[in-house]
């Protein structure tokens, strides 16, 4: 018993480790490509173009993701208890996004080398 | 200089009622200077924002650091992910997304209500701190 459970476990790992290895790396590096995001953010995804301008390199995929969503709830005009994101500039990048570009643009930006991290 | 008072008024004769709309003519020339000069003194001061310091951060940072200063954190509301990791970020970046909040710009629970308490020195030393954090 105790030996099905462990296996189990293991096996529900697995599968949710497969789920976040669902996005596509090089298919992230080429949603990147195709709306230019280097243009704003640095072709490293470290050195921005301007200050104002977020480091993206290193960041956590998760937050990534939603944080697209949330400039895509802004564009449709979500209501502001949604958790949205209003910003002309990447409300127009995001709407052209789907969900699995969403993931994988997140997974890629997330695998690059940056200096984040969550130092105090 | 003294103005005369509405009870004096009603005994004035036709050229002191003249003299008095020229003095309030006046007035109102004077109040509009005044009201120019403010609006010309104002924007100087927004267009010249308060300068990070990260010592006085170090007193403000106990509402970031019990999310954003624990390895792979997660907000659980409204959604499920990680907390940005923001050691390191820009300084003007970290300025631009509180303002955000603050202006409901971006909208998040936690982050709207952090964001309305803090005065324009609070994010000025909170993006040095921040950035600053390597």
């Amino acid at each position: 018993m105790k030996h099905l459970t462990l296996a189990l476990t293991g096996a529900l790992l697995l599968g949710s480790a497969s789920l976040v290895q669902a996005a596509d790396l090089a298919a992230g590096k080429a949603v990147w490509d195709k709306l230019n995001c280097a243009s704003c953010h640095g072709a490293d995804a470290v050195k921005s173009i301007d200050p104002s301008y977020p480091i993206l390199a290193g960041q956590h995929a998760d937050f990534l993701v939603q944080a697209l969503r949330a400039y895509q709830r802004g564009a449709e005009g979500a209501p502001a208890t949604s958790n949205i994101r209003k910003n002309a500039i990447m409300g127009t990048f995001a709407k052209q996004l789907s969900r699995q570009d969403i993931q994988n643009v997140s997974a890629w930006l997330a695998a690059q080398p940056g200096p984040l991290s969550a130092r105090r | 200089m003294k103005f005369p008072n509405n009870s004096q008024s009603l005994f004035m004769d036709a050229t002191s009622k003249r003299d008095l709309k020229r003095v309030s003519v006046a007035r109102t020339i004077v109040n509009l200077a005044l009201a120019a000069s403010c609006a010309v003194a104002f924007p100087a001061l927004a267009a010249d924002p308060p300068k990070g310091d990260i010592e006085a951060a170090k007193a403000k940072v106990s509402m970031c650091i019990g999310c954003h200063g624990i390895p792979g954190y997660r907000a659980s509301f409204p959604e499920v992910y990680s907390v940005p990791k923001i050691s390191g970020q820009n300084d003007k970046y970290i300025q631009a997304a509180l303002r955000a909040y603050a202006s409901g710009e971006r909208t998040h629970p936690t982050m709207d209500a952090i964001s309305k308490s803090l005065s324009d020195q609070d994010i000025a030393d909170l993006g040095a701190y921040y950035s600053n954090l390597k």
